[in-house]
């Protein structure tokens, strides 16, 4: 048993499968019958195993990568107004108050587009 | 009417070819069978990154901000603009959530978010609750889809008087979207989608160029705005924002951007596209869209510094701000011109209309009819609800408009961003985490209670009105002495929130079930054609193998 986990409970209760899956399905619903039979494994409030250790765990994916920390970047700077409250320097007669702005969704795209790129599974 | 009839001709002629598209529409990308909700209600869940950038934009950015956002910028100025950093914000606040809630739904067929929750926190009742506030907040943004196009109608001279006269061609028109929608699902809409958005971006394209070489260049612009508001007595308008809207701005964008996607019908959008790829790059290529609005907003200046003078409202002595874009371009632009662009804003309602009354057909079929009136319904039967459901909701919006002031849709409309806003700790944070679903279902009913609160205690200055009178609600009725203001969504999801923890640390220390389950961890990951979703996934020796 590796630290990642620790936080796994084991689960005794068991239902059925409550999703409903289509009749094309069919297949599928076999096996996702299988798969809640056979899943006695619950995660926890907050428990992400994965992140302890990805490593040891091949089979395991995750979202989990440091690049996405760079997410908060565009989600606070554009709620800073002090920052950008101004009227000048003006940009091609645009007050700063809106040019920085239309900057800020430069900013955007260039950060999910960062983000969408380290973190593509290959 | 005669002035406007180049005007008319072309609104109507593009009018109808979108509406032959929409009827095609059923045959472009058509399956073998349609008697299925993944095919009516949700395109086949197979859309790739073009037509799902198409098909969430014309969603997301509907006609009525169009026509909303520059008539707020005419009205109060920089406030306004919190479209733009709400549009900014919203994507990276999402990126990682949106693949979740794709995959999970990917791995279980769910079609609505209401599906979701039911399954993951095994509660009929919470996912019932999701369901029915979805239903409630996409109901009035229907209506207002119908405001933008009576906005561009009226422009045009083409609203007689009378009940039903002023009303009839956005009878005819809305007659014609719910027939398309009823055949081709939402494969109407994302073909239509091409056109509507092709069209706005000309129109914008052009006139921010062109309306500032005419006006004298965005600074002067700027400066004619700015003496506007100067002159005027309103204390919160301006072109900059003060020190008392500034909390206003930024809560405002902040719980705007996380209202959108929890919206039924921008998960519709989303649960449509085929692949976790193609929603991580539309997270980077949908913010053209915001650029685009932002330009749109700043027509709001320029209404001002041409001197546009706003139609008269419904009732005496009222105007209606949001023609002030409609006849910006009237008297602005050669005729054939406006006639384009008001067709780019008509067509542009139907769009999001068809989305949303598709994405309330999904939550009725699936969490009302199929929960508790018939447990048993086939595949076939879910879809002929669904399609019979969306045209009820379409005749529902449209009765809203006609028979009910306009103001009341919009009211509405402020109130439904406020309480969709309540599903995000089941739906978003959901995908994270568990909380007690008796905590969720408590803290829902709190933040929908001080939501409505704080609602009702939100007086308008400039309409005369004690209640309901916007989202900026002032901090000084909390006990606080300041003159600021505050988003009020965003008091009433962080209420909600503390309640949900708190009474789930309660219910669990109590050891009330918590329910099972329904999803498993590895589910959140699923991608399209992963050999994983073939083979069964997680079995418990697989996982002991891997330790």
């Amino acid at each position: 048993m590796q630290d990642g986990w620790r936080s796994v409970v084991c689960r005794s209760a068991h239902r059925p499968a409550r999703s409903a899956q289509g009749d094309r399905f069919v297949a599928q619903r076999l096996a996702n019958l299988t798969m809640i039979r056979n899943s006695l494994w619950e995660v926890p409030l907050m428990a992400e195993p994965e992140s302890d250790a990805p490593s040891a765990a091949p089979a395991r994916r995750t979202d989990h990568s440091p690049w996405n920390w760079l997410l908060i970047i565009p989600i606070v700077v554009p709620l800073l107004t002090p920052l950008y409250n101004h009227d000048s320097p003006r940009l091609f007669g645009f007050p700063a108050f809106y040019w920085l702005q239309f900057a800020f969704i430069v900013l955007g795209v260039v950060t999910t587009t960062v983000v969408y790129r380290m973190t593509r599974r290959r | 009417m005669s002035d406007h009839i180049t005007e008319i001709i072309i609104f109507t002629l593009l009018f109808l070819l979108v509406s032959g598209m929409g009827f095609v529409a059923a045959r472009w990308r058509a399956p073998q069978d349609m008697g299925h909700l993944d095919e009516w209600g949700l395109g086949g869940r197979s859309f790739g990154g073009w037509i799902t950038w198409f098909l969430i934009g014309g969603d997301l950015y509907t006609a009525y901000t169009f026509v909303a956002v520059p008539a707020l910028m005419f009205g109060a100025g920089a406030a306004g603009f919190f479209a733009v950093p709400y549009t900014i914000v919203i994507y990276p606040l999402f990126f990682l959530i949106l693949i979740r809630l794709w995959s999970v739904s990917h791995r279980h067929g769910f079609v609505t978010p209401a599906d979701f929750v039911r399954s993951r926190f095994d509660s009929p009742t919470l996912a019932l609750l999701v369901a029915i506030t979805g239903i409630v907040a996409t109901m009035p943004y229907i209506a207002l889809q119908l405001i933008g196009i009576e906005a561009v109608l009226k422009t045009m001279g083409m609203t007689g008087e009378g009940l039903i006269a002023r009303h009839a061609p956005i009878i005819v028109a809305f007659a014609i979207l719910a027939a398309y929608t009823y055949q081709s699902g939402l494969r109407a809409p994302a073909l239509i989608a091409f056109v509507k958005d092709t069209l706005i971006y000309i129109v914008i394209l052009v006139a921010v160029i062109y309306l500032p070489y005419k006006l004298g260049g965005w600074g002067d612009i700027f400066n004619a705005a700015d003496a506007k508001f100067q002159a005027s007595k309103a204390p919160g308008d301006g072109i900059l924002l003060n020190a008392n809207n500034q909390l206003q701005y930024i809560t405002l964008a902040l719980g705007s951007a996380l209202a959108l996607f929890l919206y039924p019908h921008s998960i519709t959008g989303v649960l449509a596209s085929k692949n976790r790829d193609v929603i991580k790059r539309n997270m980077s290529a949908l913010p053209a869209y915001s650029f685009l609005l932002g330009l749109l907003a700043l027509l709001g200046y320029a209404a001002i510094a041409s001197g546009v003078k706003p139609l008269p409202g419904a009732k005496e002595g009222t105007v209606d701000s949001n023609t002030v874009v409609p006849l910006l371009f009237d008297q602005q632009f050669p005729s054939w011109f406006a006639g384009i662009a008001f067709a780019a804003i008509g067509i542009g309602a139907l769009v999001p209309a068809a989305i949303m009354s598709i994405a309330a057909a999904n939550l009725f079929t699936r969490n009302i009819y199929k929960e508790y009136l018939r447990k048993d319904a086939t595949h076939a039967q879910e879809a002929n609800v669904a399609k019979i459901t969306s045209l009820v909701v379409k005749v529902g919006a449209v009765a809203c408009i006609i028979f009910l002031d306009p103001q009341f849709s919009i009211d509405l409309q402020l109130i439904g961003g406020v309480i969709i806003l309540q599903t995000a700790p089941a739906v978003a944070l959901g995908l994270f985490t568990r909380l007690h679903r008796g905590g969720l279902i408590a803290g829902w009913a709190a933040g929908m209670a001080m939501g409505m609160w704080m609602l009702w205690n939100i007086p308008n200055a400039a309409t005369g009105r004690a209640h309901f009178g916007g989202s900026a609600f002032a901090l000084e009725k909390l006990g606080f002495d300041s003159p600021k203001t505050i988003y009020a969504g965003f008091i009433a999801v962080l209420v909600n929130l503390l309640v949900a923890v708190v009474v789930t640390v309660v219910l669990r220390a109590m050891k009330k079930p918590d329910g099972v389950d329904g999803t498993t961890d590895d589910d959140y990951f699923a991608d399209e054609g992963d050999p994983r979703l073939e083979r069964e996934r997680t079995r418990p020796d697989e996982l002991s193998s891997s330790t």
